[in-house]
């Protein structure tokens, strides 16, 4: 039978999260969830428990959510503090963008802001010859034009890709 | 036999039946009795829909049955008719009733069969009596629990399995009962699981126990001392190999998930599969011996005798001898019903018998054989 039921609390126990719900009492089952999606649910929500075929080995299959935004073809990640208000959001949208959290700004691509930083260093680069060229002229030895070069090697997170 | 209502014998009864099962809490009892609509005391103690407590002892005043009235039938046409009355043990309750939502939760965890038994029963005032199986003899015991005496037979001690105490008092990791199924049925399953059979005793009280196979059969019966006897095979209900499948083990990924036995019995092959739907990771070898208990109640031989034998109860064993209900050998047998049966023309009893080992989970011992020149002698 499936019924709903009331999240409680839950432990993990040897990596699976075991849930405490209220469904004709209290019972406990076992979380069932996509592959590799991890979540707790906040206190109150609905949750879906459904027993298998041993009695003793029930399990909650789902929850009823009460933040859903999306549209069709979307798929949205969020989170909630215990009042059930978002705090973060991961929005893929059917227009083809990525919402992190928000749309007011927009992400940065590494490797084009560093070529860009790159080109601005050789013009700047240039320029300072050109200064210490107009500077020697008039004091000779006054100017050793220093190269500039930006380093942001460290900004770069190799783990994360975007298009 | 003598019958107490609320306290106040009957002085005039007739048709009296009482049925007792093996494996069951709720005996049946059914009786007549004179209903003056005229005596205030016939007011009180017939007035229906009381469950008035019922009590029926023998003629040597010791108490058989202790049960609860439920069923009034009450007749008026021109000739004089006596009231119906009929019901069941005192723990007969526990087959009607659900555990109430004052009782929740359903699940429990890490408790064992005695702790979860002895909450539900006691909700109803109904103790829960639990039996070493080094001391079994079940009827013996069950009413030695309550102060009255019957003989009792002890088998001897060595060829004793693990004991029913320490069965009741093994843990049960997690068990659920549904909030639909009967109180009854909830502790069955659980009993079931350990190989533990419910009865109750004369006071009305639950017993668990395991019946004692080792025990002296208590009577021999053959067609010379019986007034019928029967036998009923039904193959259909039979399979020669019985496998229990389980979902696989969420916790012990390498626990097997299926096991069988064999019932050698059965020589053709009829296999049959079921799903293990209760009990731990490593049940399902138990299940597949509690499976082949449960079919071997597809072979049942009835007698049929003149008098009461209220000293047979469920889970006696008797032996049994009549070719001509194909038992060419001295088998034995174990009560799994009996019926008592009292009226102004006959007294009778009236047996169920099934193999001993539909009770125990072990696998039959041949039942089936016959020599050429085994002659009739019975």
């Amino acid at each position: 039978m499936i019924t709903f039921s009331k999240y409680f609390e839950s432990t993990i126990q040897q990596g699976k999260r075991i849930l405490k719900v209220l469904q004709f009492g209290a019972k406990t089952a076992n979380e069932s969830m996509p592959f590799g999606i991890d979540s707790q649910p906040i206190k109150g929500m609905t949750a879906i428990y459904a027993d298998t075929s041993n009695n003793s080995e029930s399990v909650i299959i789902g929850y009823i959510n009460t933040n859903q935004l999306s549209n069709a073809g979307e798929i949205r990640f969020y989170s909630v503090d215990e009042n059930n208000v978002l705090k973060s959001f991961l929005w893929l949208k059917n227009d083809g963008t990525l919402e992190l959290n928000g749309n007011t700004y927009t992400a940065v691509r590494f490797e084009p802001l560093q070529s860009g930083i790159n080109a601005k260093d050789n013009l700047i680069n240039i320029e300072l010859g050109k200064i210490a060229a107009v500077l020697n002229s008039l004091a000779p030895g006054s100017y050793t034009v220093t190269p500039i070069s930006t380093n942001i090697t460290n900004a770069k997170s190799e783990d994360v890709k975007i298009k | 036999m003598k019958v107490k209502i609320n306290g106040k014998y009957i002085e005039h009864y007739s048709a009296l039946k009482i049925s007792r099962s093996l494996d069951s809490i709720a005996s049946i009892f059914s009786l007549a009795v004179r209903f003056n609509p005229e005596n205030d005391d016939h007011k009180e103690l017939f007035k229906p829909l009381q469950y008035h407590s019922i009590e029926i002892y023998s003629d040597e005043n010791i108490l058989m049955f202790t049960g609860t009235i439920l069923n009034h039938a009450f007749d008026s046409d021109n000739f004089f008719n006596l009231l119906k009355i009929s019901g069941y043990s005192k723990c007969g309750i526990l087959e009607d009733v659900t555990i109430p939502p004052s009782m929740y939760p359903l699940e429990s965890n890490n408790k064992s069969l005695k702790e979860i038994a002895d909450s539900l029963c006691n909700a109803y005032g109904i103790e829960v009596y639990y039996l070493l199986d080094s001391d079994t003899d079940v009827n013996g015991d069950f009413n030695k629990n309550v102060g009255t005496k019957i003989k009792t037979y002890k088998a001897p001690k060595k060829k004793r399995k693990q004991t029913t105490n320490t069965e009741v008092n093994r843990i049960f990791k997690k068990t659920t009962a549904s909030e639909t199924d009967s109180v009854k049925s909830y502790i069955s399953k659980l009993t079931s699981q350990r190989n533990i059979l419910l009865s109750h005793n004369n006071s009305g009280d639950v017993v668990m126990f395991k019946p004692n196979l080792n025990a002296k059969p208590k009577y021999y019966f053959n067609k010379e001392n019986t007034l019928k006897m029967s036998s009923q095979w039904d193959g259909q209900g039979l399979h020669s190999e019985i496998n229990v499948v389980r979902q696989p083990s969420a916790e012990n990924s390498g626990v097997s998930t299926a096991d069988k036995i064999k019932n050698p019995l059965i020589t053709k092959y009829r296999p049959t599969t079921k799903v293990l739907s209760s009990g731990e990771d490593t049940d399902t070898s138990k299940a597949a011996n509690n499976e082949l208990s449960s079919e071997l109640k597809n072979i049942t031989l009835k007698i049929e005798l003149q008098d009461l034998y209220s000293d047979i109860l469920p889970g006696d064993l008797i032996n049994v001898h009549n070719h001509e209900i194909y038992s060419f050998a001295y088998s034995r047998w174990m009560v799994s019903k009996i019926d008592l049966s009292i009226d102004e023309k006959s007294t009778t009893t009236s047996l169920d018998l099934v193999l001993p080992e539909t009770y125990s989970g072990d696998i039959p011992k041949p039942l089936l054989f016959y020599y050429e020149s085994h002659q009739r002698h019975n």
